[in-house]
């Protein structure tokens, strides 16, 4: 016969016990009575039939127990049976209980939230093709717009131009507007405007990321040929979702910016978020757009109006040290080419000094990451230490419960339990305890997640970050306080059933009184004492320097006093507009 | 002296059991020439075929009865006994004949070796 149908015939048992028992019972007890009338029949007075009914068909009880055996479920069956009397007797001990579940809870929950942020804001790859062969030109620290003669982290529009004919080491090169543009425009003929993040593009940055697009097509280069003429958006699946109810037929939807109708061509895959970790633009426009958005800023024509970021993919083959060379060169020659180059002494000192570092953008670009790498970091430290701390202070208790039952094991043991029983069944009640402070830690790092989430946005928006829980730190964490629940829940548990027996059972009788606690619980005291004040140390100052910041005086009255920024470019206006200075 | 080493219960020399590992072969045997039976039914035939020298431990049916079913060799279904009683019928299934055959030539591979043996000697 097949193994499924052995399991699904194993399962419906599973299901259906008590049926299946009681089936069971009717049928031997049938067997026994036929077999008693049988015996009657032939002769005997009643007792006796009964007497050689039952010793004929044997000892029920066992028989039972074989049957049920014949199912395979009987390991469940004890398992569900230790769990049980696991938790019965966790809350027996509510005490000791509860700061084991709050250990393993602060312990699991912490180091996942802060994991998964340090992930997030440091460590997660871009979701595009092959991202470590990016790479972006300067450090990307600085964002807006300069006119340095030569400046090692923006470019010019005519200088990506350029780069980008003249290179000899990537493969295909993009740019982007340092800035996200956050300007109000209207979908269709709508009346009230959305806010939308756009952000532009060189015609290359889908193609050089390697991103297909979810509907319609992604911006191209011929989106990005001349100036002004090409009003067209790639939106993000967010906004499409958000704002357009996730239409089909979006790409007969346009968007009013300023004076500008762009048509919407197509819709950017749902991880897709561009190349900011941070920042989640609603739409992607052409740099031939740029000037559009908000009119009047932007400047394609300016050699040194240098607002945008460069990034390439190398091509294979090519590593760093050969690409950086090139870049530096090319650097040089296109700057010291533009016939409005001012060489003045000093721009030529400064353009010597100066050195374009090629850096991986396999991770993207992100102000959150220099903000906050460090105290992120700081914040992994404290909370491996509270892990550990997590795992001391269970181990600990778990110690201290199994020894003090170590008179409770002998007293079983001497009714018969084996000592394999003994043993699983504390494992059992381990794992129950494990597994109860894994799922609190869970719960736990999830809200922390969006508490720190909340904690470094600014203002009503949340910064558009993924932090949702990083999987493998979480089974990590889980794993090592699990493992450390077992250790120490199990080891006691054998040194107690190899205890003597007859000794066990009359010192026991006293309790834990005047029993010398083992070396390892002292040393897991001393460490946890030890770390914990260390960490309280540290506390106690971080919190002091914070009750000093919020008290610095500003030199002005801040009570009542509010910031408030206007977005006019939706209605037409021009930068520095004169009616916009009347406003005032 | 021998008065008081008096035997609990004297062995029963009239039954035999059952060679171990032949009860699936019997029972299987029983289902494919009887038909559907219940338990008691299944051990009374045991014993009358083999002329009353074969007993099963009458018991030790029901854990089998069970294995048979996880495998697939037997189904059961509840019905009513002639005395008007319910019991659980079992019948052979298509799987279970296949199994008979199987345990009959195994059987028979082991008892032709032992008669071979006793027969050299």
């Amino acid at each position: 016969m097949s193994l499924t149908g052995g399991l699904t015939r194993r399962l419906r048992m599973l299901f259906h016990r008590r049926q299946f028992q009681q089936d069971l019972d009717d049928e031997m007890r049938l067997h026994v009575e036929l077999r008693r009338e049988q015996q009657m029949e032939a002769g005997a007075d009643p007792e006796s039939a009964r007497q050689a009914a039952l010793r004929r068909f044997g000892n029920t009880t066992r028989l039972r127990q074989e049957s049920e055996r014949a199912w395979g479920w009987e390991w469940l069956e004890t398992l569900l049976q230790d769990a049980a009397y696991g938790v019965r007797s966790m809350l027996r001990t509510p005490g000791v209980t509860s700061i084991a579940l709050l250990s393993l809870a602060l312990g699991i929950g912490a180091n996942t939230a802060i994991f998964s942020f340090l992930d997030a804001v440091m460590l997660r790859m871009l979701p595009v093709k092959a991202p470590q062969q990016l790479v972006k030109l300067g450090t990307g620290r600085s964002a807006g717009i300069t006119d340095n003669f030569g400046d090692p982290g923006l470019y010019s529009y005519p200088f990506y131009r350029l780069f980008r004919s003249q290179n000899a080491v990537f493969s295909d090169t993009a740019a982007y507007f340092s800035l996200t543009n956050d300007v109000h425009g209207f979908v269709d003929d709508r009346s009230t405007p959305d806010l939308i993040h756009v952000q532009a593009v060189s015609g290359s940055y889908f193609e050089t990321l390697g991103v297909e697009s979810h509907l319609g097509r992604l911006l191209d280069e011929a989106d990005d040929s001349t100036d002004s003429q090409h009003p067209v958006l790639v939106i993000s699946d967010a906004f499409w979702k958000r704002v357009l109810g996730q239409s089909p037929d979006v790409l007969h939807h346009t968007i009013r910016l300023g004076d500008v109708t762009y048509q919407i061509v197509g819709v950017a895959p749902a991880d897709f978020f561009g190349t900011t970790v941070g920042e989640r633009p609603d739409a992607w426009a052409p740099l031939s757009m740029e000037p559009q958005i908000p009119p009047g800023w932007g400047n394609n024509k300016n050699d040194f109006y240098e607002a945008l970021y460069i990034f390439g993919r190398l091509k294979p083959g090519v590593t760093t040290a050969p690409a950086t060379a090139n870049t530096n060169v090319l650097f040089r020659s296109i700057l010291l080419g533009f016939p409005d180059a001012k060489l003045t002494k000093e721009n030529l000192d400064s353009l010597n000094r100066t050195h374009v570092a090629l850096q991986s953008m396999a991770r993207g670009l992100s102000n959150l990451r220099y903000e906050y790498s460090e105290p992120l970091e700081v914040l992994m430290a404290i909370v491996a230490l509270v892990l550990l701390i997590a795992c001391a202070n269970i181990a600990n208790l778990l110690l201290a419960r199994s020894t003090a039952r170590a008179r409770e094991l002998a007293v079983r043991q001497a009714l018969g339990a084996g000592r394999t029983r003994i043993i699983r069944q504390l494992l059992t009640e381990s794992l129950v305890l494990a597994l109860a402070g894994g799922g609190l830690g869970i719960g736990f790092a999830a809200v922390a997640n969006r508490i720190l989430l909340r904690m470094i946005s600014q203002g009503a928006e949340t910064i558009p970050l993924d932090v949702s829980l990083n999987l493998p730190l979480l089974g990590f964490t889980c794993a090592i306080t699990v493992a450390t629940a077992l250790l120490f829940g199990t080891l006691p548990a054998l040194r107690a059933t190899r205890l003597d027996l007859t000794e066990s059972l009359k010192s026991g009788r006293g309790g834990s009184a005047g029993r010398a606690r083992s070396p390892l619980a002292r040393v897991l005291v001393v460490g946890q004492v030890a770390i914990s004040l260390l960490l309280m140390v540290g506390a106690c100052l971080f919190q002091r320097t914070l009750i000093n910041l919020s008290h610095v005086n500003a030199g002005f009255n801040p009570d009542h006093v509010l910031t408030l920024s206007i977005d006019s470019s939706g209605k037409g206006f021009k930068e520095n507009d004169p009616r916009e200075w009347a406003f005032f | 002296m021998t008065a008081l080493i008096r035997r609990k219960s004297a062995p029963d020399r009239s039954h035999d059991e059952i060679p171990p590992g032949t009860l699936y072969l019997l029972i299987l045997k029983t289902l494919a020439v009887r038909g559907r039976l219940h338990g008691y039914e299944i051990a009374e035939s045991i014993l009358s075929c083999s002329d009353d020298v074969l007993q099963v431990e009458e018991g030790s049916l029901y854990p089998a009865l069970q294995r048979m079913l996880i495998q697939g060799w037997v189904t059961a279904e509840w019905g009513v006994t002639a005395g008007n009683r319910r019991a659980r019928y079992y019948t052979i299934t298509a799987a279970g004949r296949k199994q008979l055959g199987a345990e009959i030539s195994q059987f028979e591979r082991v008892m032709g070796a032992i008669v071979r043996v006793l027969e050299t000697a």
